[in-house]
Formats: structure tokens, sequence, C-alpha cells
């Protein structure tokens, strides 16, 4: 089945893409699912957070991909943007949102052409303009994720997500696949219970649940630091311990240290707040660390880029079936050789 | 220019809170409020007509209407400037201009069908929105639709013609090659060969639609290379580009120019809005407040049926509480309130001073009835004054607060006075007192002051009004559980205009006995009073 089918079919309707790195190919997964779109009659709509589509890419100072955008599309981008790009579009609303490239402007695509797509920054913001895209039209609506604004992909904001993946991760093949599927472990993990999910959300703060149902409050600062305080209240009455925010290296590692954490569960937000070493984390697993998330996110595809801007690539076949045989859950389409297998 | 209040007793009257509470939608509105000024004496019949417009919205049904339109009207100050200054207007405005006109067009038609007396008029634009909308689609979307002229149609017709070429003249190439090497190119026009085909790695490399866009020690990536013919058409292309990107300029700056010609109408049509959500503004508070409107007159006087202190009251609610609506005749220059503690007297002041403030705001007064004159000044004194916090002593507040109130007393003002001289030796506090009634009881201003001096109100110019006081059902009651909290439930707020009389009720020793005071206290301090 094609990507684009595969998305319509599991009743998606806001799909993010996100960069495991940049240059992994994200603009070449939306240019991608743009054309895949066109050739089955979907209408999309497309958004991104903060800037993307410039011609150059600031980091690396290799040519990026644009975003090419067909007649009868729509899009939401910031007005300097709009006004820079070289496609024809009406203008259907102005949504109030403001960004640092001015207010987020929703348009509807006349004339194809490139253009920059500079979206809302924050959550809230991006539901709503997620909304009004499928308003005026479209059928999906896409999400070009920064990769420092993972958030925006977290549940809250979208159905599912696209992880884009390539070469540019590393020039072996090996670490490149450990560290997809890794991103891939993560995003999917399981889903804790509707009842610890109410209790949790009733505190919002990193807390530990006890077996009668009471909830401790550790007095920390942020989670990151707190990793010892939390530890020091966790016993054997412990059902489970929730951390709010980013859940790093150090911080697991602290919480290891208790013998009791062994028999219970960690639960972190979603499967975007990890930010942990691939090594101590399988490690820790292995063992028997026990990570659900409040929310699970839906990882519809990855795409591969077997091509790095540092001038080396990946025998595009290899590459795809070792993806596969990892990450056998996942559809994988490598979005620059081949494209989906029909 | 007068000043009617300063900041100060604004917010001693509560009428800061009040006033944040008046929420116009649109920019317009917010300008207008902000701009607001309050009605002066003489302009009774200005104010007259500002509340009929407030009733007449009240009234009809169709208000719902107007605000639907107002929420979708976005603020074009900006934009209209930019065109007066002969500005190019970018297609993001040309849009805000095209719906402003519209929701104009939208509020006109609800505004004439409901003709309210004296409000301003909206002028819609037809004239003006037909150059907005060239291919008459009626959406309040906007393009450089290919309508506006001949030329842009025909640029553009040609560069579609153009694309079409390339896609197909690249399609052709890319086919013929798929056929000739026998692979499948990717998206992105490239296949990947494997060094160990020696042979296609060498002809495809002689290939003239072919050049190697990577390579490495396994495989060469080869892409499709532009020809001379393709070349050309897409320079041609870039150049239809540029012409279309010139004619729309020229487009724009024609729209543009015709919207100068407008730009008197459009700032009087954001007065008109600003307005009309003005009032609806205000209409909609009174109806959330239950207020009416009051009957304003030309003489000195302040009648009030029913008044509500609108902050208190909400602080009641929120607690679950119910506020007690006051009745107010005042009918002498100088008023006294007098009685018992806790009986609610700063309350009823700051309640005088809201109604009044309100009503030369020209909003509905929180109330079932009121009548009233207009003020120049409005002034009050209350003891949790914030100049205290600026370093001054509680007298020494109250007197600077006095002294601006006596200087300005030749016009007419509204002086509001809590316990003056409350805070010095009786002896003195009663003479400043008795003098400053007195000196007031002569002008044209209404002075109210709530005091516990015997014999302050002891005059025939002076009216006294008295709170009704403390009513215990049982005391027995009462001096079982023993809380200052209950007062409130036995305490009649009315207040009640007495005569001649000397002596003020002391009920201080009751409530200090109900709040718990030890017993023995309260029987000393009887038997000084004896």
């Amino acid at each position: 089945m094609r990507l684009i089918d595969s998305i319509r079919q599991n009743g998606f309707e806001t799909v993010s893409i996100i960069g495991l790195a940049k240059n992994a190919g994200k603009t070449v997964a939306l240019n991608y699912l743009i054309e895949e779109a066109e050739n089955n009659n979907i209408k999309i709509g497309i958004t991104s957070t903060g800037r993307d589509g410039e011609n150059t890419d600031l980091v690396t100072q290799t040519q990026k991909p644009s975003v090419y955008v067909r007649e009868g599309m729509y899009a939401a981008t910031a007005k300097k943007t709009l006004l820079l790009s070289d496609a024809k579009t009406e203008i259907l609303e102005t949504t109030g949102i403001s960004t640092p490239m001015g207010e987020v402007i929703i348009v509807k695509v006349r004339q194809g052409g490139n253009i920059q797509i500079a979206g809302p920054v924050n959550v809230t913001d991006m539901k709503y303009v997620a909304g009004r895209l499928k308003h005026f039209g479209a059928q999906i609506v896409f999400i070009d994720g920064a990769i420092d604004r993972k958030a925006v992909s977290s549940p809250a904001a979208t159905d599912a997500c696209i992880m884009a993946t390539g070469a540019v991760l590393s020039r072996d093949m090996k670490k490149v696949i450990e560290k997809t599927a890794h991103a891939v472990e993560c995003y999917t993990l399981k889903q804790t219970t509707d009842e610890i999910k109410r209790i949790v959300s009733k505190k919002n703060k990193t807390c530990i649940i006890l077996h009668d149902g009471s909830v401790i409050v550790p007095e920390i600062k942020t989670s990151i630091t707190g990793g010892k305080k939390i530890s020091e209240l966790i016993d054997e009455n412990a059902a489970c311990v929730f951390v709010k925010g980013a859940v790093t290296t150090a911080l697991l590692k602290d919480l290891w240290e208790n013998k009791y954490l062994r028999g219970i569960e960690v639960i972190i937000e979603d499967g975007t707040k990890l930010f942990t070493d691939i090594n101590v984390w399988n490690e820790m697993r292995q063992k028997g660390l026990k990570v659900v998330t409040l929310n699970s996110i839906n990882v519809v595809a990855v795409t591969l880029n077997p091509v790095s801007p540092a001038g080396y690539f990946f025998d595009s076949a290899l590459f795809r079936e070792s993806m596969e045989r990892h990450i056998p859950a996942v559809k994988i389409v490598d979005v620059v050789s081949g494209g989906d297998a029909e | 220019m007068k000043r009617f209040m300063t900041e100060n007793t604004a917010k001693n009257i509560n009428f800061d809170y009040i006033f944040s509470e008046v929420k116009p939608i649109t920019e317009y509105g917010i300008k207008k409020k902000q701009e607001a000024v309050p009605f002066f004496k003489g302009q009774e019949a200005d104010l007259k007509n500002e509340f009929n417009k407030i009733r007449a919205f009240i009234e009809n049904r169709k208000r719902r209407d107007i605000i639907d339109v107002l929420k979708h009207i976005k603020n074009i100050y900006e934009t209209i400037e930019r065109a007066n200054k002969n500005q190019v207007l970018d297609e993001v405005e040309l849009f805000e201009v095209k719906n402003f006109l519209i929701q104009v067009q939208r509020l006109d038609k609800i505004l004439r069908g409901i003709s309210i007396n004296n409000l301003k008029q909206l002028t819609p634009l037809p004239q003006l929105y037909e150059l907005l909308d060239p291919s008459h689609e009626n959406l309040n979307t906007f393009y450089i639709y290919d309508e506006y002229t001949e030329k842009l149609k025909n640029l553009r017709n040609e560069k579609r013609q153009v694309e079409k070429d390339i896609k197909k003249l690249k399609n052709d190439i890319k086919e013929d090659v798929q056929k000739k090497y026998n692979i499948k190119l990717s998206t992105r026009d490239e296949a990947t060969i494997s060094k160990s085909q020696k042979e296609k790695v060498e002809e495809m490399s002689r290939d003239i639609n072919l050049r190697i866009s990577g390579e490495n020690y396994l495989n060469v990536i080869f892409k499709i290379k532009n020809n001379e013919s393709i070349d050309l058409l897409e320079q041609k292309y870039e150049a239809l580009s540029r012409e279309e990107e010139e004619e729309e300029y020229n487009i724009r700056q024609e729209i543009s120019s015709q919207i100068k010609k407008y730009y008197g109408v459009l700032i009087e049509n954001t007065r008109v809005i600003g307005e009309t959500d003005y009032i609806i503004a205000k209409a909609n508070f009174a109806q959330k407040t239950n207020s009416v409107e009051p009957e304003i007159i030309s003489e000195l006087q302040l009648d009030v049926k029913g008044g509500r202190n609108l902050k208190l009251e909400k602080t009641l609610k929120e607690k679950h509480m119910e506020y007690v609506p006051v009745d107010l005749n005042l009918r002498k220059n100088v008023i006294c309130i007098t009685g018992a503690n806790m009986g609610g007297k700063t309350v009823s002041l700051r309640m005088i001073g809201q109604i009044a403030a309100m009503a030369s705001y020209g909003m509905f007064v929180p109330c079932e009835y009121a009548k009233l004159c207009l003020f120049d000044h409005i002034y009050i004194s209350v003891g949790d004054d914030q100049s205290i916090e600026k370093g001054l002593s509680t007298f020494g507040a109250e007197i600077v607060n006095l002294k601006e109130a006596l200087e300005n007393s030749l016009d007419r003002c509204l002086i509001l006075v809590d316990e003056l001289a409350g805070g010095t030796n009786p002896k003195e506090g009663y003479a400043i007192t008795k003098a400053v009634v007195n000196y007031l009881k002569k002008k044209d201003c209404i002075t109210v002051l709530t005091t516990h001096y015997d014999n302050v109100a002891n005059d025939d110019e002076v009216q006294n009004l008295q709170v009704a006081g403390l009513k215990l059902p049982d005391e027995a009651d009462l001096f079982v559980n023993r809380s200052i909290e209950q007062i409130s439930k036995y305490m009649d707020y009315r207040l009640i205009e007495v005569k001649y009389k000397s002596d003020i009720p002391k009920d201080a020793l009751r409530i200090a006995s109900i709040a718990g005071i030890y017993p023995e206290i309260i029987e000393d301090a009887e038997n000084y009073i004896n």
C-alpha cells in the first residue's frame, strides 16, 4: 500500500514529519507526500513549526529541496515568507497568530511554485491552524516539524507522525538503523492506563503514585536535576512514578539506583521527552526498566534518505531492507531513490 | 480640561474595576473606550441621547448578530494609512481591506434594519468592493485574479503552457532513459548504478541526457540533465514569471490608489464601528449587571432605589453571601450618615460615587431606579486611601483630599468623606467637621459624610441618614456562638432619615460583645458610659 493510502486508511488527519537530524530528508519526504497526494487526488494542507523551506540549509550550507506546492493545495505560513514565495496564492484567512516572520496566513494555492513555510510555534496555535486547514478543505494536514520543536508532534497536536532518517546520522549504516529503531521504540512506548492518566493529569507534576492511590509530589525545581530526590521517595509502597518533562540519561541512572524501581513503571509524558543514551537505555531495559507513556505516538512511516550532504551514500536497497528487518512494525519508504513499493 | 476624578478616587469607588468590565470587541471600540470622557453639567441632552442608544441595543434582539459581525472586524488602520501615503499594498493587506468592506456592508444592513436614532451611519463602499472582487465570486478571500487585466490572464496562460511543455519534455527523456538502460529513475530523476556493471556505467556516462551526481567505490548516481530546449523553456518561464510579477505589482498599485481615494470614508467607518461597538459593550454590561437607565436632571439631587456596589456584590457572591441593596434620597447639600459600626456606611459611600461616576460616563447604573444630576468632580476620602502608602498619615491624607475638594467647590462636586478627622482628637475632629459642613452647605455640591460625632447632623440644613442597625431576634442565641461573621446576618443596612436626634446609637459595645470580648471589659465600658 502507498504511504498516502495508509495515512488515509488509518484515518489520520494531522500528520507531523520529524527529522531525526538536519538533512535527514524531511523536506524530501514532504515533497514526496505532496506528489503522492496530487497523483491520488487528495487535497492536503501543509504548515510547519517555525521557518522551513529556505534555499540553503543554514547549518550545513547544502542545497535544500524547497517545498514545491501544487495548485489546489492549502498552506499556512507567516506573511513575510508568503510574500517571498513564487507560488501564487489566494488568501483565505489571517489567523491573528503572530510569529517572528509575521502573522500566520492561510492560503489556497492557485498557481504552483516554491513556497516558504513558517507556521505557528506552539501547540495550541498549531491545533487551531490544522483545524482551519481542514475546515477549508484539506483532507490531510502535514506539519513539517523542526528538529528542536518535537513537542508539536506530540499527540496533543497531531494524530500521527512520519519519521525522517538518513545517511546523515552516521557513516555507519548500522548506527543509523540503531538510532532510528531507538527513536521508534521511544515514540511507540506502551500507553498507561486511563486511571493512572487521570491521577497524573490532575497533579500535572512529577509525582509518585502509591499502591493505595495516594500521590507524593517531590519538592524539586525540575525533573532533570531532581533525580536523587525522586529516588529517595520511592519505596515498597510506590506503584509507579511519573516524570514530567525531559527524561535524561542522568535522571534514569539516578532512579535506577533505587532497587524498588525494578518492580514499578516509570511514566513519561510521551516519547519525544526521552533524551537518553542508547546503550544505557538498552542495558536498563534488558535489566527490567519499565517505561510507559501518557500518550503513545503513532509512527505511520519511517522515510529514508540514503544520501548524506557530506558526500557519502548508502546502497538504497540494502539500507531499506536492513531497516525493514529491524523495524518490522512500521512502513519504511525510501523517498529519495525509489519511493513506495507498488 | 477639568479633572473629573483622580485615579485614587476611581479606585476607591471601584470605578476602575467597573470600567475594565466594559469590553468592546474591535480595536476601534477599544480605542473609543480609551478616549471616553465623562458628560458634564450642561450636557444632559447628549447623555440622554447616549442612554437612548444603549437602551435601543438592549431591547433589540439583533444585538447578537451585530456582535457576530464585530468579531470578524480586524484592525486595518495601518493598512489604510499606508495606502494614504501612496504605498503599494500587498495581497494580505488587500485581503484585509476586502474583508473590512464585507463586514461594513453586513453591519450596515443590520443597523439600517433596526434604525437606532442618532446612531452615526456607516458608508458601505460597493465600488471599492467590486474592485477587490473582479470575478464576482462573492467570497471573502482574495487573489490577484486573472480578470484584472487581459495581459495578466495571457501571461498566466502562457506560463502554464510552458510549464506543461517542460514537464512533457522531461518526461519524454525520462522514459527514453528508463527504456534504454532498463532502469527506474527516482522522484528526483536519479538512478544508482553499481560499478560492477562496467559497460552500462560507461555507456550512461556518455549519454548527453545524463550526468553523474554522486559516486563512491561501489556505485555511481546518474541524474537527468536538461537539454538545450528545456534550458530555453526554463529561461522563458523565468521571463514570464518576472513579467507576471510586474503586472501584479501594477494591479496592486492601481487598487491601492483607489483605496487612497476612499481614505476619509474608511476612517469614518472605523469611527462608527468603534462607537457602535462601545455602546454595545455598555449595553452588554448593563444587562449583565441588572443596571437601569438613570434619570438625569439639572437640579442638585441624587436619589437611588436599591443601589448596589458592584464590586462588593461580586465578592460576596463568590462567598455565597447576599448583597443588601440600599435606598438613598439625598435632598440637601450636606448629608450625614450616622449609625452602627459594620452598618455599611463606607460601602454606601462608595456606592454613591460609583453610581454618579457611571452615569457621568454614559453607563446604566446598578440599582432599581436612579435620579441624579451630573457632577463636574467627584471626590472620595476613605480610610484605606492609597496616599497612606505614600507616607502620609490617615489624617494627612484626608486633609490633602479635602483641600482639593474644597478648592473646586465652586463647580458642582460630589464630595464623599468617610469619618472626617476620625483619626485625630475628638475635640478638634468635631470642630473641623462642623466647620467643613457649615462651609459646604452653602455650595452647589452634594457632600456626604459618615461620622460618629454627635451633633454634626443636628442642623436644619443637614440631612441625617441613619443605619437602621442591629436587629437581634434573640440575643441569647447569638452569645452561644460568638462570632463577628454573624453580625451581617442581623444588620439592617437600610438608611433611615432621622431629625433632631442628637444621640447617635451606640452599637459598638454590643458588636464587641457578640464578637466575644470578655464580659468584664464590656461591663467596665458600660460603667464609663453611664
